[in-house]
């Protein structure tokens, strides 16, 4: 069967409770109780070490130190970060409809934290291994379009509303490009399970044979969260902070939960995708591998923002429409004469 | 207790689409008409989850209230501001409204009581790959035809937002 480090000590938990709770669906509901805990804390354990991580990746690119007052070498400075943010006054701005305005931070952390029951962590470690895996990640993160619109659209000011509509702009235009992308990897697996898809990488990852899909899902992942070079949607320079210009406090926090709840799965995804998922040589248990490559990857998204300038939107979207989408096509018509070649060599 | 959850689920849906749906019609503000509707969509994507159609559910989901609730909330917030005003939601015609209404209810009532019900349908363990091996083998030509129009209405919208020179 499985042999993954988490799956084997949750089975061991599973036998070391069903004596005690008597019924096996109590027994699952706290393994499951378990599981969701475990998932919302790494959710906001990252967001923690990314705070700071981003401001020390990004000090250390443009040659600067970073925060390194708080704590030894600056390393509790998100903890004090959060304090500050949960002690700022909640200033609620007038003229706006209160009830998107409220829920609009709530509902975006909402698809962000959702699809990390998706994820296949370790041989095994997986919420819910569902058949349509990869199509349910991607139907799920299309519904944090809607929330910024939302969000922009409440606070009933220029910058806000600008920002909404951006979001909606860009989030459609990168979607296409990216699901094409990903039916190159669905075209080699033949399934659409996320384990069935980190199976089919055990001999060759998928970056070799979807050199392309990888290219384009990175931009237009890096695009689908928001991130720098393409967050235009905040575009300090130019709007402000777009949908989040009226919020202040933990209800400004929660839009920034979400972005780095959205850059580890965004590094989770290009993982389990492109780079083998938790395979590796047998040294090191799988969850580790996972661990090492997905790091790897938030490295690589941060430095990718941080050294390009941000994007303008109308060539950022002439880009999706016009160049993403075509080479997206042509990757999938490619995969499938690559596939029908293999099939009669 | 099994039972027990799966009904429980089932009348929590039901009651989150009914509540959306009412809050559609009911609701003065457009733009929380269409969010209600989204919220609707959703709902509706769940049932068919809930239903053994995964495959459908996201579809749902990532068609509906991932791209067709966008552009209707678009198109509502593009209209002019203030125009809409605080309205009474009536117009004088809650009688008839309410006879309509309770003739539509009877009906549907006596359809539904009349009717036996229909035995389980067949449940697919892999619907993905069964929906795939229909449509690109014994449907392949409804499904050839779909495409084609999908690509006639794109290339139509495109034409439309250009206007004929530049296109």
């Amino acid at each position: 069967m499985h042999n993954g480090i988490l799956y084997l000590v949750t089975q061991d938990i599973r036998e070391a409770l069903l004596p005690i709770a008597g019924s096996e669906i109590i027994v699952n509901l706290t393994i499951m109780a378990l599981g969701i805990a475990l998932m919302f804390g790494l959710v906001t354990g990252s967001a923690l070490i990314f705070t700071l991580l981003e401001r020390k990746v990004c000090a250390f690119i443009q040659v600067r130190i970073g925060p390194n007052r708080v704590g030894p070498g600056g390393t509790l400075q998100s903890l004090a970060d959060m304090l500050k943010l949960m002690s700022k006054e909640d200033i609620v701005p007038q003229g706006i409809d209160m009830w998107l305005w409220v829920l609009s931070p709530a509902l975006i952390f909402v698809p962000s934290a959702l699809i990390y029951a998706m994820f296949p962590f370790d041989d095994g470690v997986i919420f819910a291994d569902v058949n349509i895996g990869l199509f349910l990640i991607l139907a799920i993160t299309s519904q944090s379009v809607l929330p910024f619109l939302m969000g922009g659209y409440a606070s009933n000011s220029k910058y806000a509303m600008i920002g909404g509509m951006r979001t909606v702009a860009q989030m459609l235009a990168y979607e296409v490009p990216m699901v094409f992308a990903l039916m190159g990897v669905v075209m080699l697996t033949g399934s659409l399970k996320m384990s069935a898809i980190v199976e089919a990488q055990t001999d060759v990852w998928f970056v070799v044979l979807q050199p392309l899909a990888f290219l384009i899902f990175m931009v237009a992942a890096l695009v689908e969260s928001n991130r720098p070079p393409f967050n235009i949607v905040e575009g300090e320079s130019e709007i402000i902070a777009g949908p989040f210009t009226e919020y202040t406090g933990m209800r400004w926090a929660l839009f920034f939960l979400a972005e780095f709840a959205n850059l580890l799965s965004i590094s989770i995804m290009t993982t389990t995708l492109f780079l083998g998922g938790w395979h590796g040589p047998e040294f090191l248990p799988g969850m580790v591998w996972f661990a090492i490559k997905v790091m790897i990857m938030v490295l690589v998204y941060q430095w990718i923002g941080w050294t390009f300038p941000r994007l303008r939107i109308d060539h950022m979207l002439t880009f999706g429409w016009k160049v993403l989408l075509p080479i997206a096509l042509v990757n999938v018509l490619l995969t499938g004469i690559g596939i029908y070649v293999f099939n009669w060599l | 207790m099994t039972d027990i959850f799966y009904s429980l689920v089932f009348y929590l849906i039901a009651l989150v689409i009914i509540a959306s749906a009412l809050g559609v019609v009911m609701e003065k503000n457009l733009v929380h008409s269409a969010l209600l509707m989204t919220a609707c969509f959703i709902g509706v994507g769940m049932l068919y989850i809930y239903l053994d159609a995964e495959f459908l559910g996201a579809a749902q989901f990532m068609l509906y209230s991932g791209g067709v609730a966008i552009l209707a909330v678009m198109a509502v917030m593009l209209i002019k501001h203030g125009d809409e005003g605080p309205r009474d939601g009536g117009n004088g015609r809650a009688l008839r409204a309410i006879a309509v209404a309770s003739a539509f209810a009877l009906v549907i009532g006596m359809i539904i009581t009349a009717l036996p019900y229909a035995p389980a349908g067949y449940i697919s363990q892999d619907n993905v790959s069964e929906l795939a091996e229909m449509m690109l083998t014994e449907y392949v030509l409804p499904f050839e035809i779909a495409a084609i129009l999908l690509l006639s209405a794109l290339i139509g919208a495109i034409i439309l937002a250009k206007g004929d020179g530049e296109a």
